[in-house]
């Protein structure tokens, strides 16, 4: 295996990264990128620091401390907490479980290059003309839309803003196959460790929350491009907004704050020499608690909206019920220091540190939930705060915790002790020292650029302001550690922490047996960990999920710019890149689906491993409902976003807003009957039949057409003839977008199927090999039941 | 002039009295908590670098602590829970009173507009009489904002095509300079979308009522 590695290595160093599947070296280049963005993200914070540091100080202007602000916020969440967490989970959940890779390695470059794509997008937002966004990192509508926020600054930032929710939601589908699904022999659920679990966890509750995030924001670029009207004042878009944002919002924040958690629940039991206490209480609390709890609690960002004193009540009860499982998990870590021996190491250190922030953080949490105390306490520095406690504090520290951690691991080489220690104590005092004062500012607004002399909050501003340029300069002691583990001063042993989760086995994989001689807490069961197998699978660049991820960017980009002149798409200074993102694309898909038909990435699948409670899916099946439970809840959240704006509007019922019954059941007619021919073509698949195939899945593909087709006429007919477009109100608005939104599902399940036929005419698709048709049918059945869903909703009611 | 309103307490002392409880039993439990854990540390820090052996002495005694002390923040928890609701009875039921004063306040990006019940408007500055139940109907003409009193200890969004309402009072006559505030980014002005509050005594609000009326 070493030796394989070194083969890999000796490719050429741009090659190497730019094309890269490997895990490790994705885990680097995420940890690398993030490092990057918080590097972005905290001078933002530095200017609005300096801003602050006075009243009526002019060094800022509004427009641009509004953008600082809101780029600040972004950034800092989506493209650096969150991915410096999915680094490690790249780099080690692999090794944790045993496993050579993640399930989809193509798909894991491809969520990095979305990753850092959008992220340029965000970045370059600010430099367009008329500036990036300034309404905040939570976008609120009509704020966002583009009559109080016109140009294509914004759009740029939001598309971009999608493509990271299309970086997760690939990313989420493929962690959560691999932990499911690639677990070596023995390690069922009781042997996973903590940090894999916690990685689990994070990923589930990505799949759950980004969707609506997603849905929110097609919908907003629906408003800002198309001229749709979800998000208008007059549609009630405001409210709308809220829920669909704090849907996704408040699970974020746990999203970014386990990750660390994991980590920290690593470092202890290493560093005190015993097992974690209640071990499974923590992970009781976090799987079963936390995950299903965290949606709930999402309306208590909207205490004062004027939500019905009930709901308030309600969403009181659960944010409070939900720091419960965070107590039980803190407790734990408190009473796993009982009895031990403590090393205080710099992870061990940085693990303590945000223990105790978070405790600070979780306390102050507690007051912003009830509903009565958060009236006063809403937008204001108390809550800046708190959640800089909680996200910023315990997220950065525990992240901190890990580096120090793994990089002996991930470099081969130590850190400085003396210089992590500096580092620790400097950032511990200088966090305290920007943050606490800010409590105490609790009759501040968030987000104004400047205040007066009079409110009195010069003093605290200043004294926060001091903290935050220390905590920023503090970090220099981080990268120069960085550097000096990278460059290999210090010399270590392969496990310099005498650590007994798997990662830490000389080699890449642990041999067998490791997991047999764990001790009770950390594993305690028969696992054994194999080294054999899919060796070759490290040597596989690939230069398609680049060239895929680019496509998408310049496509997207092309739309945003095209706002610029002209409401419409397809005119204006977008062209260039939309044709061209458009053809990258192309070449991207086809090529990748090309790979895929020569077999040219083609390992067999290992057939020993944990796979309870997935034992008999196929891996890419696994995947695939993973990819179409977060599409349920994209067309989820879209459909009650329209729910709820036609039950908030009048514009129901008006002329045009249902459709030609006749036209309608023609298409269901067609889409369903379509369904049929995909289980008479997965039939003669099964049964080897080439020709059968052929035929099926050609009608098949004719249906879907035809469906298209009428759908075309339809919508010719609405617009040219009836005078029905996406700017008659609120009901264009709502069909347009949603029956279009479908119509290109449709459009995806036809390229696949151009797909499986090519695949079977070249006699690829046998008796033996046919999972491609079943996935197929998988999808397609998805895309008929959603318009199962849609049909009424404009049809018939 | 007429003080005996039919009320015992406002808005506004409801949520300092809840506040107190917070901040009190947040500082002891944090302080507790914290303490705790770094005498955990200090007292069971080792010097040298063995060779752990990870076995647990603690046994079943662990889950019994982390038991018993989530129950006891449970309990922290029901005490503050029973606090927020008890304050929510005050703080959203306008007392009965027929010294009420209904008041429209609408958010505009970037001031605030004020229209009384007879259609005149200020901008910028809430009058109201003193010891009155003071209601406020809330709502934008553009984007979200958030109207909020904070000496006073009052908020409500104010978002567009929707009305929401705030009740509070104040006792003192004066000029309550830059009270008023927006607490939700609405865009370049935000920081400047303050407005004054005026309480004046009752008589004076009457006159001042009457005085434009006839003018």
């Amino acid at each position: 295996m070493q030796q394989v590695e070194a083969v890999y290595q000796k490719r050429s160093w741009l090659k190497r990264w730019l094309f890269t599947t490997y895990h490790k070296d994705i885990g680097v280049l995420y940890f690398v990128t993030s490092l990057y963005f918080a590097f972005v993200a905290g001078l933002l914070a530095a200017l609005m620091r300096v801003q602050l540091s006075a009243p009526g100080n002019t060094f800022l202007g509004p427009t641009e401390f509004n953008s600082a602000v809101t780029a600040h916020g972004l950034i800092m969440i989506l493209w650096f907490l969150s991915p410096l967490g999915v680094a490690f989970a790249n780099y080690i959940v692999p090794m944790q479980i045993g496993a050579d890779d993640l399930a989809f390695p193509r798909l894991n470059a491809l969520s990095y290059w979305l990753f850092l794509i959008s992220g340029m997008m965000l970045v370059m937002s600010f430099f367009m003309p008329g500036g990036g966004f300034g309404g905040g990192w939570t976008t609120y509508a009509p704020l966002s839309t583009a009559q109080y926020s016109p140009g294509p600054g914004p759009s740029l930032a939001f598309m971009g803003f999608i493509l990271l929710c299309v970086s997760i939601t690939v990313g989420s589908v493929n962690f959560i196959t691999t932990i499911l699904w690639k677990r070596a022999p023995g390690m069922g659920f009781r042997e996973i460790p903590m940090f894999t679990w916690f990685t689990f966890f994070t990923q589930v509750l990505m799949l759950m929350a980004f969707p609506s995030l997603l849905a929110a924001l097609l919908l907003l670029m629906s408003d800002r491009l198309l001229g749709t009207q979800f998000f208008a004042a007059s549609s009630g878009g405001a409210l709308l907004w809220d829920n669909l944002f704090w849907f996704f919002g408040h699970p974020e924040v746990y999203v970014v704050l386990l990750p660390a958690f994991g980590a920290i629940l690593e470092i202890l039991p290493t560093f005190t020499g015993r097992p974690l206490a209640a071990r499974t209480a923590i992970l009781v609390a976090a799987g079963f608690l936390v995950v299903p709890l965290s949606v709930y609690v999402f309306a208590h960002h909207e205490f004062v909206t004027g939500i019905p004193l009930a709901l308030r009540e309600g969403f009181t009860i659960t944010t409070f019920a939900i720091s419960v499982p965070f107590d039980v998990m803190v407790l734990s870590m408190i009473h796993s220091l009982t009895g031990g021996r403590i090393k205080l190491k710099t992870p061990m250190l940085f693990a303590i540190a945000a223990v105790i922030i978070f405790i600070i953080g979780g306390i102050t949490g507690v007051f912003l939930a009830s509903f009565v105390l958060d009236i006063n306490l809403r937008g204001t520095y108390f809550v800046v705060a708190h959640f800089h406690y909680v996200m910023a504090g315990a997220t950065i520290f525990g992240l901190f915790a890990a580096t120090y951690y793994w990089l002996p691991k991930m470099t081969n080489h130590m850190y400085s002790e003396r210089l992590g220690k500096l580092h620790f104590i400097t950032s511990f005092i200088s966090f305290n020292v920007l943050y606490f004062p800010m409590f105490l500012l609790y009759e501040m607004p968030r987000r104004i650029y400047t205040y007066q002399a009079s409110t009195g909050w010069g003093t605290l501003n200043y004294i926060a302001s001091i903290g935050g340029f220390v905590f920023i300069a503090s970090q220099v002691f981080f990268l120069v550690n960085l550097l000096i583990a990278v460059r290999g001063k210090i010399p270590t042993t392969p496990n310099p922490w005498h650590a007994i989760t798997p990662e830490w086995v000389p080699g890449v994989f642990a041999p067998a047996g490791l997991l047999k001689s764990m001790p009770n807490g950390v594993g305690n069961g028969n696992a054994e960990i194999h080294s054999e197998g899919t060796a070759a699978h490290h040597q596989h660049l690939s230069q398609r999920p680049l060239a895929l991820a680019s496509g998408a960017a310049l496509t997207l980009t092309g739309l945003a710019l095209s706002s610029w002149n002209l409401g419409l798409p397809f005119l204006g200074i977008g062209n260039p890149f939309f044709f061209a993102g458009l053809a990258l694309l192309a070449w991207a898909v086809i090529g990748w689906a090309h790979d895929d038909m020569i077999g040219k990435f083609k390992v067999p699948d290992e057939e020993r491993g944990e796979r309870w409670p997935s034992i008999s899916f196929p891996k890419v099946k696994l995947g695939i409902w993973t990819f179409l439970a977060s599409e349920v809840l994209v067309f989820g959240s879209i459909l009650s976003s329209y729910l709820y704006v036609r039950a908030y509007s009048t514009a129901w019922p008006a002329p045009g807003s249902i459709h030609s019954i006749t036209i309608g059941t023609i298409n269901t007619v067609v889409l369903l009957s379509s369904s049929l021919t995909a289980l008479l073509a997965l039939r003669a698949a099964r049964s080897g039949d080439r020709r059968g195939l052929l035929a099926w899945i050609g009608l098949t593909f004719a249906l879907g057409s035809t469906f298209l087709a009428v759908k075309g006429f339809e919508w010719y007919d609405l617009i040219y003839n009836l005078g029905f477009t996406p700017h008659s109100g609120l009901p264009g608005t709502t069909y347009f977008f949603i029956v279009g939104l479908h119509g290109a599902h449709v459009f995806a399940g036809l390229m696949v199927m151009l797909y499986i036929i090519r695949k079977a005419f070249a006699g690829k698709i046998t008796k033996e090999n046919h999972q491609v048709v079943e996935l197929f049918g998988l999808y397609w059945s998805f895309v008929d039941i959603v318009w199962i869903f849609i049909f009424p909703l404009f049809y018939l009611m | 002039m007429n003080l005996s309103v039919g009320y015992l307490i406002t808005p506004t002392q409801a949520w300092y009295g809840l506040w107190d409880i917070f901040v009190y039993l947040g500082i002891a439990v944090g302080v507790v908590v914290i303490s705790y854990f770094v005498y955990h540390v200090v007292r069971y820090r080792s010097k040298e670098d063995y060779v752990p052996t990870y076995e647990n002495k603690n046994g079943s005694h662990d889950l019994r602590f982390v038991l018993v002390s989530t129950s006891l923040s449970i309990i922290v928890l029901i005490i503050l829970s029973a606090g927020t609701l008890n304050a929510a009875s005050v703080t959203f039921n306008p007392p009965a009173t027929n010294d009420t004063v209904n008041i429209e306040v609408i958010g505009h990006q970037f001031y605030w507009q004020f229209v009384y019940p007879d259609g005149r408007s200020l901008i910028n500055n809430l009058t109201i009489p003193a010891g009155a139940v003071v209601i406020l109907n809330v709502t934008s003409q553009d984007v979200f904002h958030s109207f909020g009193i904070s000496q006073f200890a009052v908020k409500i969004d104010a978002i567009p095509d929707r009305y929401n309402t705030l009740w509070f009072s104040v006792q003192q006559p004066g000029v309550y300079v830059d009270a008023i505030r927006c607490y939700e980014l609405c865009g370049a002005g935000h920081a400047y979308m303050i407005a004054n509050l005026t309480v004046v005594s009752q008589a004076a609000y009457q006159q001042w009522i009457s005085q434009k009326v006839n003018g």
